[in-house]
């Protein structure tokens, strides 16, 4: 019984063995071979970034290049896109005729059709580049519009991305609607690409999110005006401020800084300091410091005594970036029987005494 | 039955549980494959640079625990806040310092008293001083009296530290590994695309290649224990865990709801994973497979043997305080009793058979096939297996790896299973025992 064993365990183990020397034998291939592309890339990518440099300062001729494009276009596609964010402009007009003249342009069109996603996000990642300029868009066609509605998250973001770089005030308005629906970290990526735009889009797009009904897209939006920190005009701020919903109270408190505010705002965010939110008092301490209004005095006080530690800490900030009358506030309290509360406004104090006389 | 007969039954029913164990190995390596596989074709753009200036990504404090001044512990605070990150603080708690050596630590940060709030809604130890920099850096050092109960001095010295924490975030860094300063930015990934499923992050890759049988022994284990502990647990629901040289990132109110740290940092995460199963929703941790930090190769065999035995006694020390996790043993549902069998069991069992069978085989008691059968099932399993992992690790990798290097694990995965592997189950059944 133990031959019988033996031998069928044998021959089994023997089998896996000679099926793991033969994957052995192909991977050691396949790690050659990419070491062998790697090599070629690190010795071209100086060259042909040397003759795109020299290409983009208005030399026409176009031999090496050539040569580098017939030795191995991929490395010449990835020099080529190297540039991106680097160069604008006439320059950038210049590079993607480049793309175009020599078909590097069809060669990505074609790989952005394939069912690999890889290969697809890769394609559309370089599409995007080079659709700012307008002949490109054409040899494009309607692929990037296609990619909007593509199974992969990456293919459809590249797609987005592009339509940033090219696309009309519409489309863009069109982009931040979808954008608003997307997950936190697409939205964290489309707010630094769609920053550019933040003021045409405050005239119509934005103003239609912030009075949604749906909740988290206010929500989004307020990030995103936050999130681009620019000063954007937008009325009635203090209905947001009011909102049932306590992130978007915080979120619009936040914004607050950025905006030109009206009575009723500084209204709305005096309310929310004396209110029983801690975390949307903290928020409105903050404003009330940058903002230096002196209406938040006795509110900040009240803060202050609050006996929570973050909103102590935020509101004595706040009496801080009020000389005289904040700093008198915050000496007073500096002998309050709270340890707390004398800890924090004695620091606050302290700190800005510091700041004033360096 | 005589006592021959015994012997070659006993020998052969072992010999065939150990091979049903290598072909279960097996498997679960080609899971680990298949989901490395689809991780690195998930993602494969770079968002760091937008990550590291974008005010929406929420806040981390990275918190850790040291028990003196020594010039590692204060190169590992150091590391931790050179760590590239928009918003991030380092919450340090000193436990049970003396005073000398909180001099140490106020000299080198310019530490100032601080009012900063301290307390918290968890259970944790008694900070009498609270210090911040001077400098521009954000930190907060909280020295602590170590707490009375020794089964509960892990547990709340890291619950001071996420007492104290002001971040959504937490993040926890081994002081062992090497880990690279954009880590926290690639972490957080996961957590920014799910921010309401995903309660925890977990990265890391093996170690780059270094020289010397140890390091290639190293190498190898790591590559094991990427492939199953690390991308087959993470592909099955609920059942990754951090394994030695990962980092991590844990969401403050996940650790504040499960009533803060169990234990140490493995127990947390064994417990937060419970409590995702239990809770019957889509929650759950995400793995990294990117070399946001690893364990540096080991130079000396007795570096690996401690490495060993670290990892060993982590694991049986969980599995002894699997009370005060939820779930208990089946929080990682089969995964802890699987991890149980595979590095206590099996090597106990492996080691029993090894040496039944060279005495029954010196003493003429079984047939010399009985003994090639415990060789092949042992031996012969063992480096079928190691060869697996290396060509499924090159397999899952999209971008190529150093030929030079792959030659070098090939050769150690036959290498590791003349020798080393059966002084490395002595190892894994003395840490075993350690925590029993």
């Amino acid at each position: 019984m133990t031959h019988f064993e033996f031998m069928v365990v044998a021959v089994l183990l023997g089998g896996y063995a000679i099926w793991n020397f033969g994957m052995f034998a192909v991977i050691l291939m396949r790690s050659l071979k990419w070491r062998k592309q790697a090599r070629l890339r690190a010795a071209l990518e100086p060259l042909i970034r040397q003759e795109l440099v020299g290409y983009l300062a208005g030399s026409d001729d176009l031999a090496k290049l050539k040569e580098y494009l017939h030795k191995s276009r991929r490395d010449v596609a990835d020099a080529l896109m190297s540039f991106r964010g680097t160069v604008a402009g006439g320059a950038r007009d210049r590079l993607c005729e480049f793309t175009i003249e020599h078909a590097l342009i069809h060669d990505w069109c074609a790989d952005a059709k394939s069912k690999d996603p890889v290969r697809r996000r890769a394609a559309f990642a370089r599409l995007a580049f080079v659709c700012a300029y307008e002949p490109c868009r054409r040899v494009a066609g309607d692929l990037l519009e296609k990619a909007l509605n593509d199974a992969d998250g990456e293919v459809r973001f590249f797609a987005w991305r592009a339509l940033v770089q090219s696309g009309t005030i519409e489309e863009i308005e069109q982009l931040y609607d979808a954008a608003l629906g997307q997950s936190l970290l697409i939205r964290i990526l489309l707010t630094e690409e769609l920053r550019r735009f933040a003021v045409p889009l405050c005239e119509r797009a934005v103003m239609k999110a912030l009075a949604s009904e749906d909740k988290e897209r206010v929500l989004a939006a307020l990030e995103m005006l936050v999130a681009w920190e620019r000063a954007v005009p937008v009325p009635d701020l203090y209905r947001l401020i009011e909102s049932s919903d306590r992130r978007i109270r915080i979120q619009a408190l936040r914004l607050a800084p950025l905006v030109p505010l009206e009575s009723p705002d500084v209204g709305a965010i005096l309310a929310v300091l004396v209110g029983d939110d801690a975390e949307a008092a903290t928020a409105a301490a903050t404003v009330a410091g940058r903002l230096q209004l002196e209406e938040s005095l006795a509110g900040l006080a009240r803060c202050l005594r609050s006996g929570q530690a973050g909103l102590a800490r935020a509101a004595a900030e706040a009496l801080a970036q009020m000389p005289d009358k904040g700093w008198l506030t915050l000496d007073e309290l500096s002998a309050s029987p709270n340890p707390l509360t004398a800890g924090a406004a004695f620091a606050a104090l302290d700190r800005a005494r510091r700041k004033a006389s360096v | 039955m005589m006592l021959p007969d015994v012997l070659t039954f006993v020998l052969d029913a072992a010999s065939a549980l150990l091979l049903l164990a290598g072909v279960a190995a097996v498997l679960v390596l080609w899971k680990g494959c298949g989901v490395l596989r689809r991780l690195a074709r998930s993602n494969t753009r770079d968002d760091v640079p937008i990550l590291l200036k974008s005010p929406r990504v929420p806040a981390v404090s990275a918190i850790a625990v040291a028990r003196d001044a020594s010039a590692q512990s204060r190169a590992f605070a150091h590391k931790l806040l050179e760590l590239h990150f928009g918003h991030h603080e380092l919450v340090l708690v000193l436990e049970g310092v003396s005073a000398d050596e909180m001099a140490v630590w106020i000299a080198e940060f310019h530490l100032v008293p601080t009012h900063r709030s301290t307390t918290g809604e968890l259970s944790a130890e008694t900070v009498t001083a609270a210090y911040e920099s001077t400098d521009p850096l954000s930190m907060l050092v909280l020295q602590t009296e170590p707490s009375l109960k020794p089964l509960t001095r892990e547990a709340d010295a890291w619950n001071t530290a996420v007492n104290a924490a002001t971040s959504p975030v937490i993040a926890i860094f081994d002081p062992e590994t090497e880990f690279a300063p954009e880590s926290l930015l690639r972490l957080i990934r996961p957590m920014l695309d799910e921010p309401e499923l995903v309660f925890a992050v977990c990265g890391t890759a093996p170690a780059p290649p270094a020289a010397g049988l140890s390091a290639s022994y190293s190498d190898i284990e790591a590559t094991r224990t990427w492939l199953v502990r690390c991308a087959a647990f993470a592909g099955l629901k609920n059942m990754l865990a951090p394994v030695p040289g990962s980092s991590i990132l844990v969401r403050r109110d996940a650790i504040l709801a499960a009533g803060g740290f169990p234990g140490g940092p493995l127990e947390l995460f064994l417990h937060l994973q419970g409590r995702a199963r239990r809770s019957g929703k889509p929650y759950r941790a995400e793995f990294v497979p990117e070399p946001v930090s690893f364990l540096p190769a080991p130079r000396t065999m007795g570096e690996l043997r401690r490495r060993n035995l670290r990892d060993q006694r982590a694991i049986f020390r969980a599995l002894g305080r699997s009370g005060a996790i939820m779930g208990g043993r089946f929080s990682l549902g089969w995964g802890l009793p699987a991890l149980s069998l595979y590095r206590f069991w099996l090597p106990l069992l492996e080691t029993a058979a090894i040496v039944a069978a060279i005495a029954a085989l010196a003493t003429g008691k079984i047939a010399a096939e009985v003994g090639l059968l415990v060789l092949l099932s042992t031996v012969g399993v063992g480096i079928l297996v190691s060869m697996t992992s290396v060509i499924l690790r090159e397999l899952a990798d999209f971008h190529g790896s150093d030929s030079a290097r792959l030659t070098r694990l090939f050769w150690t995965a036959i290498l590791e299973n003349l020798g080393y592997r059966q002084i490395r189950n002595l190892w894994l059944i003395s840490g075993a025992l350690a925590r029993r």
